[in-house]
């Protein structure tokens, strides 16, 4: 029963978007050698996902293209950062919109995945947007601690879907907490 | 108190060095860090040492081949063999395999920022090794059968770098058992620790990944005899090069600034080359 209520909760709740994913930055931390940075680049590269990769040395940060008509998975960007043995310090998405409405704590749909935008006032996005994940894992430790006494959502806290509201109960589902810029 | 003054002055060079890029490639010591997960790292390495011995002067080599395989983010092995001249008494100075080992590091812990991180890991490692016991100096590289265990702590901190190990060695030579009631000529147990810093002399700022880069570091490495009195602290200057963010050269001398150690010789040089084949390791490890 309360499955069933989810999923109309769901669908009443949950935006399927007008909106793509074009591309993302990813800044990496834990290094400073161009060795280091090869290693994160060479396991980014090997997504299927990925289609090229820019990298700017100088900053950690690597400029990602996506394939056309592919699934994104931010989670496997983050585990191929770390199997290169580095963390993920910011992951922003560039996202391209039309009439996609956001509100707060309103997931919205891109692919398989729900992007639970927070911290926001209800709008209308037309054109080119950022979207930053604010996740553990995708932030450094001092932005985490910032966004875990601002975000006060169970679903953020515990980082377990099952917390968060709004969302089939389905572990197959996977949530990312984004803010937009 | 001769030691003391030199550890000032080591830490007064390395805090000196804060305002430049570091580097934590270390030549002859080991970052808390691992080689990424599914990668493989090839090296050979030469030590070349002037032996002196009954009279005679001469070069001993040790030529080193290892692999360092990145099981998992935090978890590496490196299966290793030596060959040498050394421990051969003259004129028998032929080049024989010396010694296998498989050294194994977990990297516990690893906080991250820009810039920046700390990190902190366990290592241990074993050696079969084909030499007799000759000297004070018990080491890992396979002078002796031997196990080594230890920590590792490295920093990265406002482009400064700098780590430290900390290692018990126990040699496992046969001759540690035997019922023998008189002196013992050497000692079975060891307490290495080593102090390293690098910088990045070139690029000033990166451009790509086919840039060559220019690294100097600087290594203290030093060891005390425990269940026999033996001590010595050694200043290791080297230099690496990097090629195309996937190759190193590094060449390296290594000298005793302090101490008191029967050895074989006090100072030799290094020289290795590294090669890396990031993400190769395709089938999923379990």
């Amino acid at each position: 029963m309360k499955m069933i209520f989810l999923c109309c909760l769901s669908m009443f709740y949950c935006i399927v978007g007008n909106s793509q994913i074009t591309g993302a930055t990813l800044q990496a931390s834990g290094l400073t050698c161009a060795l280091c940075a090869k290693s994160i680049y060479t396991n980014l590269t090997s997504l299927s996902f990925v289609e090229s990769v820019d990298t700017d040395l100088n900053a950690s940060s690597f400029l990602i293209s996506f394939r056309k008509n592919q699934e994104i998975v931010p989670g496997l960007l983050k585990k191929k950062v770390e199997d290169a043995g580095f963390s993920v310090s910011k992951l922003a998405f560039d996202i391209d919109a039309s009439n996609q409405t956001v509100n707060h704590d309103v997931p919205v749909k891109i692919g398989q995945t729900f992007y639970h935008v927070v911290n926001i006032k209800s709008k209308v996005l037309n054109g080119p947007s950022k979207w930053q994940v604010i996740d553990k894992g995708f932030v450094g430790p001092k932005e985490l601690k910032k966004w875990m006494s601002t975000v006060k959502d169970n679903c953020y806290q515990s980082a377990e879907i099952s917390d968060c509201p709004n969302i089939e109960n389905n572990t197959s589902f996977i949530t990312y907490h984004v803010i937009i810029k | 108190m001769r030691i003391n003054k030199i550890y000032i002055i080591i830490f007064f060079i390395v805090f000196n060095c804060y305002e430049v890029v570091a580097q934590e490639l270390y030549v002859l010591n080991e970052p808390a860090s691992n080689v990424p997960a599914k990668s493989l790292n090839v090296k050979y390495g030469g030590k070349f040492v002037r032996e002196s011995y009954d009279g005679h002067q001469h070069w001993g080599t040790r030529h080193m081949l290892e692999s360092s395989i990145g099981l998992s983010k935090s978890f590496m092995i490196r299966p290793s063999a030596t060959f040498s001249n050394m421990y051969k008494i003259y004129p028998d100075r032929q080049l024989n395999f010396e010694s296998m080992g498989l050294y194994a590091k977990w990297r516990w812990l690893s906080i991250d920022d820009i810039h920046k991180h700390f990190r902190a890991a366990f290592f241990v490692k074993g050696i079969y090794s084909t030499n007799d016991l000759l000297y004070d100096e018990l080491t890992g590289e396979g002078d002796q059968s031997a196990i080594q265990a230890g920590l590792i702590f490295t920093q990265l901190v406002n482009k400064l770098a700098v780590s430290s190990t900390l290692a018990w060695n126990e040699v496992m030579d046969g001759e540690r058992w035997l019922k023998y009631a008189g002196p013992r000529n050497f000692g079975y147990r060891s307490f290495n620790y080593a102090f390293s810093a690098g910088y990045l002399v070139y690029p000033k700022k990166y451009s790509s990944y086919g840039q060559t880069n220019f690294n100097v570091y600087l290594e203290v490495i030093g060891s005390n005899g425990i269940d026999r009195q033996y001590n010595f602290l050694d200043l290791a200057p080297a230099v690496q090069f990097i090629f195309n963010s996937s190759s190193k050269l590094n060449l390296g001398y290594r000298f005793q600034l302090a101490g008191k150690a029967f050895r074989m010789a006090e100072s030799g040089f290094n020289v290795s080359f590294e090669q890396s084949f990031l993400n190769v390791i395709n089938r999923k490890l379990k």
